[in-house]
């Protein structure tokens, strides 16, 4: 590393602090950012993923399971056991909605993705209970542990719908979609506290298969010879659902990712414009004791670098120490440090100090050294 | 390192400090900005050899400083030919030009033009280095030199923390670590008082003679000729012999 370089930059305190502060800030902002989408990612594509189904059936239109839009007769369910190919078939139904406390104020909701299934089968139920009874009885309901946590749902308590009301049986786990979480009823009590008309009515079939393999060759198959019915394999519908939930914070992250980016660059790019301006006269002096033009080119690249690497540090160890602290505190806040994610930022630190050291070098080879000469 | 041809070499001299160092043929320079036109020199023939001082001296803007600057390869002349130890500079390239300012030629500036984050043995260490010596080798040379201009208690000091006679005799220990054999002056005194102007030039006088350097020193400042061995005069960037002192 040069002396100019590292001596010029560790003179001005204030100003290093502030280009490092900002490159940092820079750096934890798209660290936390990524991270929460890699943790809500995992999140919200994990309940469907975890279901051990081969196939899910839906009416046509219906790829995912945030929508629920898909209505199916009930007697599709039989006619999918008699194909010999398949193994298990369990019916779902399946409705996001908001319920309230019993007692509080019925404004005050929370979002529940409410989720009838046959305890029998067991297919598309709770993935693994972890407290109270399971299957819930008539009138019960097992609910995520995640809801628990952030609506102070207990055991004991009711869960109310318009005129209806559940009794809190048990907590599951794997059900979390961050803004929403599954609970847990039987067919029946689906049935009768959605009041559904005609009863028979089912939102999804899970299927497994005699044969995993052939999945996907059969739903194509499964789809020609059921028209308007929608077989898509378990692990597009996961993925499909995951896109279908961040779909919409995707464009909203880019945009602050990209604004994130800019600060960064901002921040380094002018302290070190101004570094630079500021130490023309030395630039003279150097150009006019025999420097080349490239020595003066490292000095300013290697600011920028040292103001880029200490940056990255600070912001990428702010990241991995705040983002899980912060998880303890705000549920929502769910983060999945990655170490690709970290080593990208890396990269875009990287070209972070090229771009800042570029403007400034251009100004050096205008920089006329028998100006060094004057008062 | 870039190598010079030296084929222009003047004929060799008995002696080191005969030779001539600097030599300056028919030039002229001419400033253009838009329909401007200045003629800093006109027409100058001037040489210096080893362990010689000349004084230029001249009024402001009589061109003392584009004379310096043609004279250390920071500047091209417009017409006319410059040669620093043998070697003609007047259509190098700019990369050239910095070679032959790397390892020939030591600056003294009028505002000394030390660098400010550097400590009085940094900057002279950096220069040292840029000529071609290895860390410790520069280090060593670099504390030499500044021992050499007394200022051995003040090799770790900034330039803000020292007087401004401190910082000129850092300048010219600056201007020797590279060894060049032509040391170039611009008004090295202007900034400081009677005093310390008068030690510093006679420091200056001392380790260049010692040294056998060529020195030109530019100045308006008539107490600079007591130090010089030759005084040339300068106006309207023409030069003329000094009839009351010369050699
Ligand atoms: N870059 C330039 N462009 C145009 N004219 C210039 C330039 N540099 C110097 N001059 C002009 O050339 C003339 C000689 O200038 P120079 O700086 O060499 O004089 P000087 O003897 O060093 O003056 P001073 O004692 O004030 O330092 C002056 O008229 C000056 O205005
Ligand atoms: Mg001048």
């Amino acid at each position: 590393m040069l002396l100019v370089a590292r001596k010029n930059l560790f003179s001005e305190k204030t100003r290093l602090a502030i280009s490092i502060g900002g490159v940092a800030l820079s750096v934890f902002l798209i660290g936390i950012l990524l991270s929460l989408f890699r943790g809500w990612s995992e999140r919200v594509g994990s309940f469907v993923e975890d279901v051990p189904a081969d196939l899910w059936v839906a009416s046509e239109g219906t790829t995912d399971f945030t929508a629920a839009a898909s209505i199916l007769p009930g007697a599709l369910g039989t006619r999918l056991e008699l194909i010999p190919e398949t193994d298990v078939v369990a019916p779902l139904i399946v409705r996001p909605m908001e319920m309230s406390h019993a007692g509080n104020d019925p404004d005050d909701t929370f979002d529940v993705h409410f989720v009838g299934y046959d305890p029998e089968i067991g297919l598309g139920g709770p993935l693994e209970v972890t407290a109270g009874k399971s299957p819930p009885g008539p009138g019960e309901i097992i609910v995520d542990e995640q809801m628990h946590r952030r609506h102070d749902v207990d055991i004991g308590d009711r869960l109310v719908r318009g005129t209806k009301s559940l009794t809190v049986v048990g907590y599951s786990r794997g059900g979390d979609f961050v803004y929403t979480q599954v609970a847990h009823v039987t067919i029946e009590t689906a049935v009768d506290f959605l009041e559904l008309d005609p009863p028979s009515q089912r939102t999804f079939f899970v299927m497994t298969l005699d044969d995993p393999e052939d999945r996907k060759v059969f739903a194509r198959r499964l789809e020609v010879a059921l028209p308007g019915v929608e077989f898509t394999t378990g692990e597009d519908f996961a993925a499909e659902t995951r896109d279908r939930i961040l779909g919409q914070i995707l464009p909203i992250l880019i945009v602050v990712l990209i604004v994130a980016f800019i600060v960064g660059l901002a921040v380094a790019g002018l302290t070190i414009y101004t570094a630079t301006i500021e130490k023309s006269r030395e630039y003279g002096i150097l150009k006019a004791e025999g420097f080349t033009n490239p020595y003066l080119y490292r000095v300013v690249f290697e600011q920028s670098m040292i103001t880029g690497i200490m940056g990255f540090l600070i912001g990428a160890g702010l990241t991995i120490l705040i983002g899980p602290a912060a998880q303890g505190q705000v549920p929502q806040f769910v983060v999945f440090v990655r170490w690709q994610d970290i080593l990208g930022i890396a990269g875009a630190t990287l070209l972070m100090a090229l771009i800042a050291a570029y403007i400034p070098v251009r100004r050096l080879t205008s920089i006329d050294p028998v100006s060094v000469f004057k008062g | 390192m870039t190598r010079y041809p030296s084929s222009k070499a003047d004929p060799p001299e008995p002696g080191h400090e005969r030779r001539t160092i600097l030599r300056l043929a028919g030039v002229s320079k001419v400033y253009r900005s838009g329909d401007f036109e200045v003629t800093a020199l006109d027409d100058v023939s001037f040489h210096v050899r080893g362990g010689e001082i000349v004084a230029v001296m001249g009024p402001s803007g009589s061109g003392k400083t584009t004379l310096l600057t043609i004279a250390g390869a920071l500047l091209r002349p417009s017409v006319g030919r410059v040669h620093v130890c043998g070697i003609d500079v007047s259509e190098m390239s700019e990369g050239q030009l910095a070679g032959v300012r790397r390892n020939k030629v030591g600056f003294i500036y009028q505002s000394f033009n030390l660098l400010e984050a550097l400590s009085a043995l940094e900057n002279v260490v950096l220069v040292a280095q840029n000529h071609g010596h290895d860390k410790q080798a520069a280090g060593e040379r670099a504390r030499d030199l500044l021992e050499m201009f007394g200022l051995g208690h003040r090799m770790h000091s900034l330039p803000k923390k020292m007087s401004d006679g401190e910082k000129q005799r850092v300048a010219i220990a600056r201007a020797l670590a590279k060894d060049p054999e032509l040391l170039l002056a611009d008004e090295p005194t202007a900034n400081l008082d009677a005093k310390r102007g008068h030690e510093v030039m006679e420091l200056l006088r001392q380790k260049a003679m010692e040294l056998h350097k060529a020195v030109v020193v530019v100045s308006h400042d008539n107490r600079i000729r007591q130090f010089a061995d030759r005084v040339v005069l300068l106006e309207d960037g023409r030069l003329r012999d000094d009839d009351t002192h010369s050699v």
